[in-house]
């Protein structure tokens, strides 16, 4: 019996999100934007519903009157995140 | 196909060595930091209070710093109980044994060869062991705290061995307390 992939992780830009995320610890905003190409509105949302889930932390401030967005895994997104690669590793069996 | 599947394990291994470093990182709550950094703070009151109360041997004090070294052995024993530590975690210890190890024979059997320079040998290698922690759970404020005591080590060349204590309490405010309460804030946040 296989088992069932996250939802919330199966998504390309989620799961691209917080890959980036678990290789480099915590992003700003602008930097994520950048390295998945994508809208500042589609990055709003999927972080939205990833910091729902519990799988980031995101922290806001102001940087010379600029807003600033911090995003960071959390210990329950490294978590979902181990057990997505499991349950790949299972589906490729290796 | 026999490539492709051998790619697909080494990648897998990759990502999963990259999980493994990412745990230490994360789970990294800011104790050891503290602990030790309270630790000197104490030792180096103790010191002053027994040079003050007229204590020959008043450095003495800092033999308090082996029992530290005792309980940090007992509560990684218990903490990474499993033999497969990562090996951010295992860098980690090595660096931090050898420096503690490196200071505690230096400033114990050789206070007097060390001399003006004992402090100084101190606080350089405590920095160094800092900003390499820093940089490898990617916390600035390490990297920061371990420079300020690098540079406090050289202050110590130019100073009274008298000023000695307070040029430690403060490096270890900055190379240990401030990134230790930092990293527990930042655990706790995390560890939602």
């Amino acid at each position: 019996m296989y088992k069932e992939l996250d939802p919330i992780l199966h998504s390309p830009l989620r799961l691209a999100i917080v890959s980036l995320l678990v290789k480099g610890g915590e992003f700003d905003f602008n930097t994520l934007k950048e390295k998945t190409g994508a809208t500042s509105g589609n990055i709003s949302v999927q972080l939205k519903k990833l910091e729902e889930a519990g799988y980031i932390t995101i922290e806001k401030s102001f940087q010379k009157n600029y807003p600033h967005t911090d995003v960071a895994i959390s210990k329950k997104g490294l978590t979902a995140f181990e057990e997505y690669v499991n349950a790949l590793k299972d589906y490729l069996g290796v | 196909m026999d490539n492709q599947i051998k790619n697909a394990e080494e990648s897998f291994e990759i990502i999963k060595t990259m999980i493994e470093n990412e745990k230490v990182r994360i789970n990294e709550n800011g104790f050891v930091y503290l602990f030790w950094g309270w630790l000197v703070i104490f030792a180096a009151l103790l010191q002053y209070v027994l040079m003050f109360s007229g204590v020959k041997q008043s450095h003495y004090a800092w033999f308090i710093m082996l029992l530290g070294g005792i309980f940090m052995v007992f509560y990684f024993r218990k903490k990474h109980g499993s033999p497969s530590i990562p090996l951010t975690g295992k860098v980690l210890s090595y660096i931090w044994i050898f420096t503690g190890l490196n200071i505690f024979i230096f400033a114990f059997l050789f206070p007097i060869t060390g001399g003006n320079l004992l402090l100084f040998f101190i606080l350089a290698m405590l920095g160094v062991a800092t900003i390499i922690s820093g940089a490898l759970l990617r916390f600035s404020w390490l990297i920061i705290g371990g420079v300020i005591c690098n540079i406090l080590a050289y202050v110590t060349i130019l100073t009274h061995p008298v000023y000695w204590g307070v040029i430690s309490i403060v490096a270890i405010i900055f190379a240990d307390l401030i990134p230790g309460y930092m990293l527990r804030a930042k655990y706790r946040n995390q560890n939602v």
